[in-house]
């Protein structure tokens, strides 16, 4: 039986069953990174990867107002298609406005001729695989100041933050863990050991620090 | 015994790759919120330029040809965008985090023209969570340096991690009859809302 150290039972027994409940809080997302970084570093896809484009409507007229921005315009031209999903950027072309948008699943691509306030839609399927990359690439680095212009797009990043929140407390809960039980404290610091020398022996030669 | 062992893989694991979590968690975090003024690195950068001379050795290939510029010049990195110009110039770019390289050449000429680009460790963070040698969609991308399988090996080894962490953690769970209410709970919360995105909004 393990045998565990003074700190009061209440601070253990709370830390163990934040460590247990939250785990299970985030689980699901952590197994949807852990599955989608090897087939993203392999560029692999075991099935059903992305249809080809459809073209679902030519033609549709469109209403625009001239004094609006890019992202604004392209939200304006999206309630009228009724298409909802993350304006990824707004392509503003002499006589052509191109809006590529995209959800989990789906991706469509807008192209409004200005002259004749006309817009062709694009559509296609991405496939479950390539939902995941989508998801795990989401929100991302690029094209900050437009990012997030629909609203699941912000919902997914707090998610996302709060799952990477959980995983820290993880750490550090299941470190304080350990250190509570004697008959595992040893091993348990080995491996912390073990995986912090991996780390930097890693990165030393990654970086060229040495 | 299955038990006793579970016990032990989630804990031993789940210890060991600790520090891969933090970079990874860490740099995530920094990817998803790039208007953090404090982890601003490409307006931070520090650029080099100069020239060298080069031989040629009659290599095969535009990568054969960089990988040798690049040993001739003591440069290291994975090699990535190399293009070579109707008008003779030769271009690539190399990367490792933290420092990019980019070489043009002119066939006709023996000298080329090298600029190092270098990050501060945030720029390195950044690099880190996704540097991996390869794009979907750019077939001709292939990993060319053995540090970048070193890091993809590290990678996937830490997904296999987490995965055998979690489901090792659910067991354990399950073990414990006086926490089942609540851990439904909280898994299927976490399951619907994974479910919501993954499968509802397409």
């Amino acid at each position: 039986m393990a045998t565990f150290l003074s700190p009061s039972f209440q601070l253990r027994n709370l830390v163990r069953d934040l460590h247990v409940h939250l785990g299970l809080l985030a689980s699901p997302f952590v197994l949807l990174f852990a599955v989608s970084t090897p087939l993203l570093n392999h560029t692999w896809i075991p099935w059903k990867g992305t249809s080809n484009w459809i073209v679902v409507s030519t033609s549709r007229p469109i209403v625009l107002q001239e004094d609006l921005g890019g992202l604004e315009q392209a939200k304006r031209v999206l309630s009228q298609l009724q298409i909802v999903g993350e304006i990824q950027y707004v392509n503003r072309r002499k006589d052509s406005l191109v809006i590529p948008v995209k959800r989990p699943g789906r991706e469509f691509r807008v192209k409004v001729d200005l002259r004749r306030q006309e817009a062709t839609v694009k559509s296609r399927s991405i496939g479950f695989w390539n939902k995941l990359f989508y998801l795990h690439k989401s929100p991302g680095p690029h094209n900050a100041a437009i990012r997030g212009n629909w609203l699941p797009t912000r919902i997914w990043r707090w998610i996302v933050d709060t799952v990477v929140y959980i995983l820290l407390f993880l750490s550090a809960s299941g470190i304080y863990l350990i250190t509570l039980i004697r008959a595992k404290r040893r091993t348990g610091l080995i491996c912390i050991g073990a995986g912090f020398v991996s780390f930097i022996g890693i990165l030393v030669h990654l970086l060229g620090i040495l | 015994m299955v038990r006793i062992w579970i016990d032990r893989l989630h804990i031993y694991i789940g210890l060991y790759f600790v520090v891969f979590i933090w970079l990874f968690s860490l740099s995530g975090l920094l990817l998803n919120h790039p208007r953090w003024e404090f982890a601003q690195f490409w307006s931070e950068r520090e650029e080099l330029t100069y020239k060298m001379s080069f031989e040629s050795v009659g290599e095969a290939g535009d990568l054969s040809r960089a990988r040798s510029m690049m040993d001739q010049f003591s440069l290291v990195g994975e090699i990535d965008q190399v293009t070579t110009y109707a008008d003779g110039r030769f271009k690539f770019r190399a990367v490792k985090p933290g420092h990019i390289i980019e070489v043009v050449t002119n066939t006709n000429s023996d000298s080329v023209s090298v600029k190092e680009i270098t990050t501060n460790s945030w720029g390195v963070l950044h690099l880190l969570h996704s540097f991996n040698g390869v794009e979907f969609g750019k077939a001709e991308k292939q990993r060319d340096w053995v540090l970048t399988w070193v890091w993809v090996i590290a990678m996937d080894g830490l997904c296999v991690g987490l995965a055998v962490v979690v489901t090792s953690g659910i067991y354990m769970w399950w073990c414990m009859p006086g926490k089942r209410a609540l851990g439904i709970l909280s898994f299927c919360l976490g399951t619907f809302g994974c479910f919501v995105f993954v499968f509802a909004l397409g």
